[in-house]
Formats: C-alpha cells, structure tokens, sequence
C-alpha cells in the first residue's frame, strides 16, 4: 500500500529537508523577487587589492574614474585614475572610452553608484565599482596621487554637490503628481518613473526595512530614509530627460544597484 | 529501517529548528583595532585629559577597587567608532598614515548592526559603539542610538554632530557564544542630549559590569557611573558628575 508506514516516513524526511532548504534560501528569494525593470543592472563590485590587481594584470582593459569633484581629486586619488564628475555623462563617456569604467568616490555611496549607473544607461554594460571609495583604497593601499603636495586630507569637502543647473523653461499649468516610492533591499518600487515637462512633482519616500538613501542629483534631493518613516519632497520637472535616482546611503552588498529612474516627457 | 528513519527525521527536524532560532553573529577583526591582550580593569581615566572635566570621584574609584582581581574577568575592547551618514562605520581613535580614517570593513559586523535598524525607534539611528570580548568569548557591543539632521554634516564632521546629537539611548548587547548565539540586549540609560556608555571599568565573575557613561550636550559633559548586571540587565548608579561650562567651570559631583 502507498501509505504503509515506511512510505510516510520517507515522505516526512524528504518534507523536513525541503523545508530547510527553502528557509535557507528565503534570503535570496528575497532579493530576487519584487524587482522592477531595473533588476538586470548589477554594478561589480572590487575591494582596493582585487582592483590593483585587476588593473595590474590588464591595464589595457580597465579605466578608473574618480567621480568627486576635481579639488578633492587634485588633493589625492587613485593611481592612475582619471577625473569626471559623477553627474557629467558627457565627461564620464570621455574618461571611460573604450575601456571597461570602474567609478569610486569617498565612500562609494552616492557619487561613486550613481556614475557607474549613467555609463551603464550610456551604453557601458560591465561598470564596476571601487567598494569603499578612495577611503578604502586611502586605507588598504595607501598609496595616492596627488596634484598638491601639500595635502592634508582627501576629504575636505561639502558634502552635497549637486550639478549647477539653471532652471529651465517649462511649459505652465502642467499640474501636480505624486508618486510614492518604497524603498527595500536592494530595490526602489517603482524604479521607473513617468511625468510631464512642467509638472509640479511631489515623492513620498519610505523605506520598509533598513536605513536607505534617495538622491536624485539633477534635482537637488538627497534624503535619508529611515525605517517606516515617510519623507517627501517636491520639485518642478523643469527639463526634459532621463534621470537617474540612487540610493545614497550604504545599505548591503547590493547598494549600488539599487538604480532608478525619473522620466521628464 | 523505521527506526533509521525516525531518528533521521529527528536530526534533520532538530537541525532545522536550531537554524531558525541562532541569532546573528560575526567574529571579532583586526579591522576593529582590538586590543591583543585580555585585561581585568580597563584604564579609564579619573578626568578628561582635554578639558579636565572630572569623571568619577576618588569614593567611586574605592567602591570600584573593592572587587578583587581574582573575581574579575579579562575582557578586551575594540576602537570606539560611529556611524557615519552614509552608512559606513569608522574608528575614532584609530588612524592610518596622513591622519586618514580607518574603516570597519566586516561584512558580517555590519550586516550584523543593519539587522537593528527596522526595530530602533522611529527617526532615531545607530551612532556610536564598541565591542568588548570576554576571556570566555563573551561578546559584548556598546551601542547608542539616537537623532539628528543628516544635513548638518554637510559642512560639520559626523563626529560633531554626533556630540550634539539629541533623545540618546545607550544599550550594552551580550553575545554568547554558544550554538544559538543567545543574545541580550539592556538599555542602561537615556538622555534628551548624546549619551554614550563604552568604557567598561570591569566585569565580575558573576557578570557584573562597571561601566561609564558620557553625556553631552551644549555646555554640559557630565559622567554616571553605572553597575549593570548583564543576566536580567538591573542597574545601579554609582557615581555622578556633572560638569558645566557655559558662564565658568563647575563640577557637581553626588
């Protein structure tokens, strides 16, 4: 008979290790599911050695891009590294060429994702990143190049440098939207979001698990997001565009793939 | 062949029940600039060596001295270090060559300190700690949580904003090392300014921690000195000194 009892305790083994199984992996499940469009964008990520070596071993292949502005650049910088500022796609091209783009900044937080995000959208499909920033390398490697020999810190800086743009002209009477945006691990829902030219938009921001950060340069919004904690921000889609949105605050292995975008139509 | 099964069945349900209940944990890394060596008291200064604040008075210092060494046990301490706004967790003390910060690079430890972040109370975050080590590899992790603007450190170093951060909790988390990880977490104290308890005095034998607590605001730095026991996380407070120096100096101390 199908149920004899040897047959119950078969199917009650295999049961307990398929349950375990499952738990082990609910973390990846996790991961994996609720990703929006943007889920095939994965920036690799390299601690200080691997990238010495990395480049040591293919110099030819590789290009590191120092995203921070051009005076903590000057003051210390990767070896080798070319600069371009994070939010310049035109000037991120250039610096990259032909060559595969690694993009690092103080901590690989905010600047550092965000450029590796606009080469990837600009056509760079393996982009990578220095995991720690050049505070990483400052402290692994030690070794830094620098424009001014009198140096005293790579970090000398304010911290929320934003593009210098003017206000554009919009159309009027546009009206208003709002959008609200969870953010989880590693994922901003939704990630890609539609408005129209000259529309008043207002975000509300929460995340739903640890602590995260939203920054959307082209506009002047960074804000940290706390756990169950709602923010909001308002601004005008004053240019036409396709800006990206990242999240500023390190957050786990995947931070700098959790991308998105905001639409001016 | 039942029986196999049912003892297999058995180890399979036990193992699975015991990956449910472990908690969290990591190891202890260089990277946290931990002392080599255990040691029964923890050298903690009478008074702040920049601004001569006074910490404890000589009667807590007796009180302290009347546990005997041979009821002590040896703990070793990291660096202390904070969080910084985007997320990253470095030394105070520790620097590597030009002055440069150093990192906690441990993945584990990290994640570790992420895990707390849904349950902390609302608008408050991780802001400075410790880790202290047993000679019988007890963990324990000084933490304190709190607020303040993230757009403050644009233009003030994080360690600053720290100080003048407001409504602190100051928590002492115990680890222990054993299959389940068990672990216990004690609030030891709050205050509406930054408070922060991470210099352990020393820990008995029947674990009972002495530790100060630092509390700073405008104008004020005052110290408590506190007993925790770290089986049902009861306090007491030893010692208090209140130092203030807005107008002149002036230290109270119970």
């Amino acid at each position: 008979m199908f149920f004899s009892k040897r047959n119950l305790a078969v199917i009650l083994v295999l049961i307990s290790v398929l349950a375990f199984l499952l738990v082990s992996q609910k973390a990846d499940l996790e991961i994996i599911s609720g990703h929006t469009t943007e889920a095939e964008y994965k920036a690799s990520v390299y601690n200080p050695t691997e990238l010495q070596n990395l480049v040591k071993k293919d110099k030819d292949k590789y290009v590191i891009i120092d995203v921070r502005s051009k005076l903590e650049y000057d003051k210390g910088h990767v070896p080798g590294a070319v600069h371009a500022d994070y939010y310049d796609t035109d000037a991120l091209k250039k610096a990259a060429g032909d060559k595969t783009p690694i993009t690092y900044c103080a901590f690989s937080a905010m600047r550092g994702p965000y450029a590796a995000y606009q080469l990837y959208q600009a056509g760079y499909e393996n982009v990578s990143l220095l995991n720690g920033g050049i505070s990483a390398w400052a402290e692994d490697i030690q070794g830094l190049n620098s424009n001014d020999p009198k140096v005293k810190t790579v970090f000398n800086h304010p911290k929320n440098i934003f593009p210098d743009r003017e206000k554009g002209d919009y159309p009027p009477n546009q009206g208003e939207t709002e959008v609200s945006i969870t953010a989880t691990k590693f994922a901003f829902e939704p990630s890609q979001i539609v408005v129209k030219h000259g529309q008043k938009v207002t975000l509300h921001l929460t995340s739903l698990d640890i602590v995260h950060g939203f920054a959307l340069p082209e506009f002047d919004v960074e804000e940290e997001l706390l756990p169950n904690e709602s923010k909001t921000v308002t601004f005008i889609a004053d240019r036409r565009g396709n800006f990206p949105f990242v999240c500023s605050v390190i957050c786990g292995h995947d931070h700098s793939s959790m991308v998105g975008n905001l639409i001016v139509k | 062949m039942k029986r196999i099964y049912i003892i297999f069945f058995a180890i399979v349900l036990t193992g699975f029940i015991m990956h449910q209940l472990k908690g969290p944990n990591f190891r202890i890394s260089s990277d946290m600039a931990i002392a080599q060596n255990y040691i029964k008291r923890g050298n903690v200064p009478q008074k702040d060596s920049d601004f001569g604040f006074t910490h404890y008075t000589k009667e807590t210092e007796q009180l302290l001295g009347t546990t005997q060494d041979i009821d002590l046990s040896g703990f070793r301490c990291s660096d202390s270090f904070v969080r910084t706004d985007q997320g990253a967790y470095i030394l105070e003390n520790e620097k590597i060559k030009n002055g440069l910060t150093r990192r906690i690079k441990n993945d584990d430890f990290i994640e570790f300190m992420r895990k707390k972040e849904p349950d902390l109370p609302k608008g408050k975050k991780i802001l400075t700690g410790k880790i202290c080590e047993t000679e019988n590899k007890i963990k324990l992790i000084f933490y304190s949580i709190g607020m303040y603007d993230t757009k403050t450190v644009d233009n003030i170093s994080i360690r600053k904003v720290i100080a003048y951060s407001n409504n602190n909790n100051a928590f002492v988390q115990k680890i222990s090392e054993n299959p389940l990880n068990t672990q216990q977490t004690f609030e030891i104290t709050t205050s509406k300014a930054h408070i922060r308890c991470d210099q352990p005095f020393h820990i008995s034998r029947n674990n009972i921690l002495f530790i100060l607590c630092e509390e700073s605001g405008n104008w004020i730095s005052n110290y408590l000195v506190y007993s925790v026991d770290l089986k049902d996380g009861s306090l007491s407070v030893l010692g208090k000194c209140m130092n203030s120096f807005k107008d002149k100096s002036q230290t109270i101390c119970d």
